[in-house]
């Protein structure tokens, strides 16, 4: 019969009866045999020998032993740390911030990175697009689109999408800007989603000239139709268009690009972009457009990127000749969609993931390095123990057991931390890493969390039992006193310890100076104008109600009247693209009058981007003058066609010529409604449309007067605080129209804010973990070096009594640990070189290998080596001979 | 720590094997109680062996819990409760495959040991 653990109280009793038993039986034996009751006690007990160690050898023949051990291990563990309560109120604070920091980012890491797609085999999911080198962008076009849903063999399902759209939604309350996006009706299927209520798309709603369908978002369902199950079949006025409600999404429905869909559309897609003009002439009306497909089981994305490139080549071939310059040479570029989605937060997060696991081994070798100074004080008991007769992996086990249970302490303790952590990361992180809102503490943490936790306790626990095997019993017996001292050995491993430890902080410290750089130089960037006390706002005009240019044009005008009137506002304007919110100009190809005409090879070169404003803009956002005049008055809608141009502009037209006065043809491109000749009156500074820092390409500005626009962006600069404006121009703009609504609403200050947002991120995480695992590397080589001056204590006494200067006791142990700081910033160095490497993907004007950051680094991070060994260092000089030669 | 994972480990210490093979056989005719077997090993063997306490009760629970041989607590007519040991089926087996393992070591040691009869 078994005994299973829980019953091994009953198992012991009935052990203990047995062995009575025989005693008796032995006793009564004995006196039969003629002797007392006593001699027979006696000769019994001494037959049968010590009663308890049979019990308990018995026992371990049932494998109990080990819990019981594990048990005692525990009690024993716990007893420890409770009698050296300050010890390990730091080991458990060092092993929380380690653990804390760890816990934090991979919550992060395990929400971004790890987290799958919500849809249907998410695996098989690829996204696509072409890289136009002429264009220096990605763009697929409905042609493209039309060959590859036709002629590939490699896609189970395949839909493109477009999620530039954005409608007016009225009729439902205070109208309302919704941002939409419009789907092929293949769309849901290829991510293999439902509708909550309602139906998909159906193929006769996705022809071009389709009935309006719309699919509604959960959110706006529940928002703007008070989750109203009748919606279904309704029709809502979507930029007063009349679109029938066909179905709901679900709660969870994410849509792509980690850009949120208000409402989704048909796309109602034509097979080609091209339009065959009456007078003969082509026009192509390229629409980019996004691509995601179903991979066919067996399909790979090599393959599907040279059936794209081929299709690709075949489709622009058969397109008319300017265009074919136009888009010629499409490379394919297809990534799975979890790639694609997260692609470009991968490489900052895995920086962060792999910088607090260096912060992590700080801790560890910080930790071990207290454990093996405390380990030395325990040589004694370590000794004893073995005397008695405990197996060296009976002491092993204690040790580890102790150091598991002082990590788990310290897990618990991190993962309070990291609560909190991740609090200020939500509060903090830049809106562009996708999903980081849902960076929680959830199992998979847990389990993240326990598992570092138990490997640091077996790390940093290594050091203590390796040097406990090598304790030799007599020696260690023998030696009398409390100065038992530390052998060679646990010196040499803490001196390894510590070496380490620089080293994996200078390479923090690196990694962060980069990043700082990288930051500094990217905020140190000049925008162009000044985006203090300025409020940004969008207005757009459905299209319906203003058809004619002259309506667009009033409309836009009185506005900014309006504006402008309003108090507190300085000055006010209107642009169809303003600064760092993305470029929303028109591009177009450039023909300068006078000059030859574009060679057609080198046309793709010869493009500008088109913006129209409305003159009080210029003053609003303070962008320089640098020639000439700005639009003003003078260039109302019946007068001359006027515009400025940018810098870059002159730079890629006007070698010498001076562009004042001069002309140029607005050619081919989509800027179909404006005059086509344009005359230069002023040359405007260059300001950064795409982000502080992309590149500034060439820009003409006309005024909005001559060139009307349908959605434009009101920009105020104001005397008071931009935010307090809000209303006032809500009101301006509902008196002018009630249905249309204000979006959109920013001051400069927080776009520009929002632009350095992700580099800030990094720096503050890096310079956060950098500096706290300086920190630990500092308190871990003042403790080493204290430690070690404490234990040379009679060798200081010696040197003292001999006649040693204070500055030479000084110097030599300022020395010792010079040396060993030198050895760790050296191996941080080489380390640095191999792993800055990998981050320079986030850097910016900053290379990997930065003299500056280096040379820097390596200072500070040897005066704060210094200063941890001052201390010590010092209190060594005021050893008193007498007091140290006696202390043994 | 003896763990069930590991098999029967002390197979390569002749002494333990010895004494596990021991008490099967000592078990093979009669269930018998520890004091009983300790008597009976060393009256079999004229005295010779003396079998430790400390060694017979873990070696009794070892076989146990193999399960080649069963417990049984009894009442005795002279006083204490007993605890009485049988050999299992498997236990018997175990002696079978013990004992052929014990003839063929002895044969080899008195081969070693007595070459010259070897050769005659």
């Amino acid at each position: 019969m078994r005994f299973p653990f829980w019953r091994r109280g009953r198992r012991n009793e009935e052990l203990s009866e047995e062995m009575r038993a025989h005693l008796t039986l032995a006793e009564r034996e004995a006196m039969e045999a003629g002797q007392s009751q006593k001699e027979a006690q006696h000769a019994a007990r001494r037959e049968f020998g010590n009663v308890g160690v049979a019990e308990e050898v018995t026992r371990d023949a049932w494998g109990w032993r080990w819990i019981a051990e594990a048990f005692e291990d525990v009690r024993y563990g716990l007893r420890n740390m409770l009698r050296t309560p300050g010890f390990t109120a730091v080991t458990i604070l060092t092993l929380a911030l380690g653990i804390g920091a760890n816990t934090a980012i991979f919550s992060v890491v395990n929400t971004v990175l790890f987290r799958a797609l919500p849809y249907r085999d998410a695996g098989r999911l690829v996204w696509a697009t072409n890289f136009v080198p002429g264009q220096a962008q990605n763009l697929v076009f409905a042609d493209e689109y039309a060959g590859y849903k036709t002629e590939n063999h490699m896609f189970e399902n395949i839909a493109a999408y477009s999620a530039v759209a954005e409608y007016t939604l009225t009729g439902t309350g205070t109208p309302e800007r919704l941002r939409g996006a419009q789907v092929t009706e293949s769309f849901l299927n290829v991510l293999g989603v439902t509708p909550q209520l309602g139906r998909n798309f159906l193929p006769e709603e996705d022809r071009p000239v389709g009935s309006k369908a719309v699919l509604l978002s959960n959110a706006v369902w529940r928002a703007n139709f008070s989750a109203d199950p009748n919606v279904l079949g309704k029709v809502i006025a979507l930029d007063d268009t009349p679109y029938t409600v066909v179905g709901v999404l679900r709660p969870d429905f994410e849509f792509l690009d980690n850009s949120p869909a208000d409402v989704l559309v048909p796309f109602q897609l034509a097979d080609t972009s091209i339009e065959y003009l009456k007078n003969g002439q082509v026009r192509g009306r390229i629409q980019p457009l996004s691509v995601v497909a179903r991979l066919r089981p067996g399909s790979t994305v090599a393959g599907v990127v040279s059936e794209l490139n081929a299709i690709n080549k075949r489709v622009i071939e058969s397109l008319p000749g300017n265009l074919k310059q136009l888009l010629g040479e499409a490379q394919a570029q297809v990534f799975l969609l979890h790639d694609h989605e997260v692609g470009n937060v991968r490489p900052a997060l895995l920086v962060l993931l792999g910088a607090v696991g260096f912060v992590l081994l700080v801790a560890c070798a910080n930790v071990a390095n207290l454990q093996l100074a405390r380990a030395a004080g325990r040589e004694k008991e370590v000794a004893i123990r073995g005397a008695l007769g405990a197996g060296r992996w009976r002491l092993a086990r204690l040790l580890l057991t102790e150091s598991s249970a002082i990590a788990l302490a310290g897990g618990v303790a991190g993962l309070m931390l990291a609560a909190w952590v991740i609090g200020v990361i939500h509060r903090s992180a830049p809106a562009n890493i996708p999903h980081l809102q849902g960076a929680r503490l959830d199992l998979r943490v847990l389990v993240f969390t326990l598992g570092v936790s138990l490997l640091t306790g077996i790390l940093f626990g290594l050091a203590p039992v390796l040097a406990a095997f090598r304790v030799s019993l007599n020696n260690t017996l023998k030696e009398g006193g409390s100065q038992s001292g530390t052998g060679a050995g646990t010196r040499r491993a803490q001196r390894v310890l510590m070496v380490a430890e620089i080293a994996l902080s200078f390479v923090l410290f690196i990694g962060a100076g980069l990043l700082m750089k990288s930051f500094y130089q990217l905020t140190a960037i000049q925008p162009g104008f000044d985006p203090y006390g300025v409020l940004t706002a969008r207005v757009a005009l459905p299209l319906d109600q203003y058809q004619s240019i002259d309506q667009q044009r009033s409309f836009f005008q009185q506005l900014v009247e309006r504006l402008q009137g309003l108090p507190g506002v300085a000055s006010a304007g209107a642009t169809a693209s303003i600064p760092l919110r993305g470029n929303m100009m028109m591009i177009s190809t450039i023909q300068i009058e006078g000059q030859a005409p574009m060679d057609q090879a080198t046309m793709n070169a010869a493009t500008a981007s088109i913006n129209a404003v409305t003159p009080g803009y210029f003053a609003a956002l303070r962008v320089p003058l640098v020639e000439g005049r700005f639009l003003d008055a003078r260039d109302g809608a019946d007068a001359p066609h006027s515009v400025v141009v940018n810098q870059a502009f002159v730079r890629r037209f006007f070698e010498k010529e001076d562009p004042i006065g001069k002309r140029f043809n607005a050619g081919m491109g989509p800027v179909t409604r404006g005059p086509q000749s344009w005359t230069i009156v002023g040359v405007i500074g260059d300001t950064k449309q795409q982000g502080l820092a992309s590149e500034v390409l060439p820009e003409a500005t006309a005024s909005a007067l001559q060139w009307p626009r349908l959605m434009m962006t009101l920009a105020l600069r104001t005397s008071v605080e931009p935010l307090s404006l809000v209303s006032a121009v809500r009101k301006q703009v509902s008196e002018l129209d009630k249905n249309l609504p204000v979006y959109a609403v920013q001051t400069m200050e927080d776009v520009l804010s929002a632009e350095v947002a992700s580099q800030r991120f990094n720096a503050g995480a890096l310079a956060g973990f950098a500096g706290l695992a300086v920190l630990l590397a500092g308190v871990g080589i003042y403790g080493v070096m204290a430690y070690a001056v404490s234990q040379g204590t009679r060798e200081m006494g010696v040197r003292i009594a001999l006649g040693a200067e204070t500055g030479n006791v000084l110097r030599m142990i300022l020395g010792q640990g010079l040396r060993l700081a030198v050895t760790g910033v050296a191996l941080g160095l080489a380390a640095s070189f191999g792993l800055t490497r990998l981050m320079s993907g986030l850097l910016f004007g900053v290379k990997p290998s930065d003299p500056e950051t280096f040379v820097l680094v390596t200072a500070a991070l040897l005066v704060v080596a210094l200063a941890a060994c001052w201390i010590p260092a010092w209190r060594a000089t005021r050893v008193d001979p007498v007091i140290a030669l006696r202390y043994e | 720590m003896t763990s069930p994972k590991k098999g029967y480990q002390n197979r390569t210490e002749i002494l333990q094997g010895t004494l596990d093979m021991l008490i099967l056989q000592t078990l093979q005719w009669a269930p018998r109680h520890g004091y009983a077997l300790s008597k009976a090993l060393r009256t079999n063997s004229g005295e010779i062996l003396k079998v430790d306490t400390g060694s017979l009760y873990p070696a009794l629970h070892r076989l146990e819990r193999k399960g080649w041989i069963a417990a049984e607590w009894k009442a005795s007519e002279v006083g204490p409760k007993l605890r009485v040991y049988r050999l299992t089926k498997s236990g018997r087996k175990q002696l079978v495959s013990e004992r052929s393992r014990w003839e063929r070591i002895t044969m080899a040691i008195a081969g070693i040991m007595n070459p010259g009869k070897e050769e005659s």
